[in-house]
């Protein structure tokens, strides 16, 4: 409960939330009420594409990355009232954490329901592995205040997700399960690392300061 | 006299501006005025005291209990509002309710609505609400204020309260901070930066006159307004009284500074006359001193 | 009570003086508890300092004292007296006026005369 608190004291996301959630509530309705009949083939390809669905998931963390970007100390807005807070720092740690909750949460959703679907785990293993590199790379640029430089990688992170998800959504792509779990660990790996990395550099949020 | 805030030996460097060192006493009880030029160092002094940035050297005591300023006991006694853009732009009366609920434990939702209504804004239980984006910078600074003021605290720091009220406003809000001080009886405090004393000027007790990143002078009205006098005379006695004169301005009719009290009567042998001044042209006097001696 | 602000007198001055009528023609009894310094700086639109040293000077003079924890109470008048130094001061001031009207030629009567004019107005 803190955490979502925290979450909510910097990003009020939660209609954005709700709206994907929806969204793909109706996507899943869609299957089943198709599973069994000659359009199923063609709603199966279709979500396929649904992986992109997972790219939203990351939202919930690019909707903090940008409440960061428009309050930096650049910016000149909002920085002062989050900063001047009771316990900033531990807010904003718990603010991360929660942006990473509930973007995990959406991928496991995601994979959960394509699961029923699915013959083969490959492509949901797949989605899963997209999903932590993009997590990844957001908790890395947490702290990046650089209007132009943070702008290019969420939009790269957001395109990337695109492409990665065309060219691997071809059906006939199989790849030996030994890479998959490799990749898999790695990945979890990376994540892990770029969660710790923003969690214990939380004071740079309420301590970096603009040279003047 | 019981100090709210006081410190010592301050200082915040950057490459092209030096804050300090200041060493200052704010009594408690009273509402102090911070008075100075733009870019005379109030903001940075401000920004320290509520520890959105952190001096360089020195220290600060508050309450005479704490010189932690990223102390959430202290935080939660304070009462902080910048000058401009000090809530997200995109946010509305509702996300500032929920935020400060969330951030601390004396908001009073219930009387930010009633202050949103006394400071003539829209609060978070208005049907329609707009952003921070769309408001005027008056309309901003009010409901900054209205949440400032429905929180328990023991000292309000504002900076540039003022600035962006028109003064009938301006005339409200100083009834606040009397309204304020009345209900702390002695206990709460207010302190806010200016540039412009002279609407402000019957709800300020002390003073803290800034001027390039220095204290030049501080103390009660009062006391200042006996300390100094504005002296006026004849043009052709102006290079006699100048070495008496702290600032001056002077044009082939007549001229006119400020000059300690004390040297009052030389200045009547030179045919001047004095008076005491107002906060408005003592502020003048001595920023005008400032600049001068930079 | 009537504040000017802009008067030659000092506000902490008017502030006293009138307490200082109220409290001899007795419409402020002995014992009676003053209004606290920040609500009168509150009711009167004025700075907390300046009702601060209007009370000071009310103590300076006796007609009042801090009682710790409450405030400032009347201090009990002796009128009489009180009565007594005003008029020591009124026949001080009478004098002048006559070393005055003598130099001005002014007769006795005259004077009188001056004084009930002044007096309606």
């Amino acid at each position: 409960m803190k955490i979502l608190r925290s979450y909510k004291l910097f990003s009020f996301g939660h209609r954005r939330i709700i709206i994907l959630a929806a969204w793909f509530a109706a996507v899943a309705a869609c299957g089943f009420t198709l599973k069994n009949t000659a359009a199923f083939e063609d709603f199966l390809s279709g979500f396929v594409g649904v992986q992109h669905m997972v790219i939203p998931c990351v939202l919930s963390i690019i909707a903090l990355n940008g409440t960061l970007l428009a309050n930096s100390t650049n910016a000149g807005f909002g920085y002062k009232f989050f900063r001047s807070l009771p316990n900033a720092e531990k807010h904003f740690g718990r603010a991360v954490l929660g942006g990473n909750i509930i973007s995990l949460l959406g991928t496991a959703v995601v994979a959960a329901v394509g699961s029923l679907y699915f013959e083969s785990m490959l492509m949901l293993k797949f989605s899963v592995v997209v999903s932590m590199v993009f997590l990844s790379i957001m908790n890395f640029v947490t702290y990046v205040e650089n209007y132009f430089l943070k702008l290019a990688l969420l939009m790269l992170t957001i395109g990337f997700a695109g492409g990665i998800v065309g060219f691997f959504g071809e059906q006939e792509f199989t790849a030996p399960n030994a890479v998959v779990l490799y990749t898999l660990i790695a990945c979890a790996a990376v994540y892990a690392a770029s969660l710790i990395y923003v969690l214990m550099n939380s004071g740079k949020f309420t301590r970096k300061e603009r040279k003047k | 006299m019981e100090s709210i805030i006081s410190a010592s030996g301050l200082v915040k460097s950057y490459s092209k501006f030096t804050l300090g060192q200041l060493s200052f006493s704010i009594p408690k009880g009273f509402s102090t005025a911070l008075i100075g030029a733009n870019g005379a160092g109030k903001t940075t002094l401000i920004d320290i005291l509520c520890g959105v940035i952190h001096a360089s050297e020195g220290k600060i005591n508050y309450f005479g209990e704490s010189s932690d300023p990223d102390s959430p006991a202290v935080r939660e006694r304070v009462g902080y509002c910048a000058a401009a853009g000090f809530f997200p732009t995109n946010w509305k009366p509702k996300n500032i309710a929920s935020s400060f609920e969330i951030a601390y434990k004396n908001f009073d939702r219930e009387k930010f609505a009633r202050l949103c209504g006394e400071l003539g804004v829209e609060s978070h239980l208005a049907k329609k609400q707009l952003p921070m984006y769309k408001l005027s910078d008056g309309n901003r600074m009010r409901t900054a204020l209205a949440a400032v003021f429905a929180r328990e605290t023991d000292v309000l720091i504002l900076d540039e309260p003022g600035s962006s009220l028109d003064p009938l406003m301006r005339d409200r809000l100083c009834d606040k901070f009397r309204e304020y001080l009345d209900r702390g009886d002695g206990e709460k405090s207010v302190i806010f930066s200016t540039h412009n004393i002279a609407d402000m000027e019957n709800a300020t007790d002390y003073a803290v006159f800034m001027g390039n990143g220095k204290i030049i002078e501080t103390g009660f009205v009062d006391d200042l307004k006996e300390k100094y006098i504005i002296v006026r005379g004849d043009p052709e006695k102006f290079p006699a009284a100048r070495e008496l004169l702290l600032s001056y301005s002077s044009n082939s009719t007549t001229f006119e500074g400020l000059a300690y009290a004390e040297n009052s009567e030389k200045l009547r042998l030179l045919g001047a006359v004095t008076e005491h001044p107002t906060l408005q042209t003592l502020s003048v006097g001595l920023l005008k001193y400032a600049e001068g001696k930079r | 009570m009537k504040i000017l602000q802009n008067s030659d007198v000092p506000i902490y001055k008017q502030i006293a003086a009138q307490f200082k009528e109220q409290i001899i023609n007795g419409e402020i009894a002995e014992g009676e508890l003053l209004p606290s310094i920040r609500s009168l700086a509150r009711d009167l639109k004025i700075s907390v300092i300046t009702t601060m040293k209007a009370y000071e000077l009310m103590t300076e003079e006796g007609l009042i004292s801090a009682v710790q924890g409450k405030g400032y109470i009347v201090n009990p008048q002796d009128r009489e007296m009180i009565r007594e130094q005003h008029l020591r001061i009124l026949e001080q001031h009478l004098q002048n006026a006559m070393d005055e009207a003598r130099l001005a030629g002014v007769s006795p009567d005259e004077l009188v005369e001056m004084i009930k004019v002044l007096y309606k107005v």
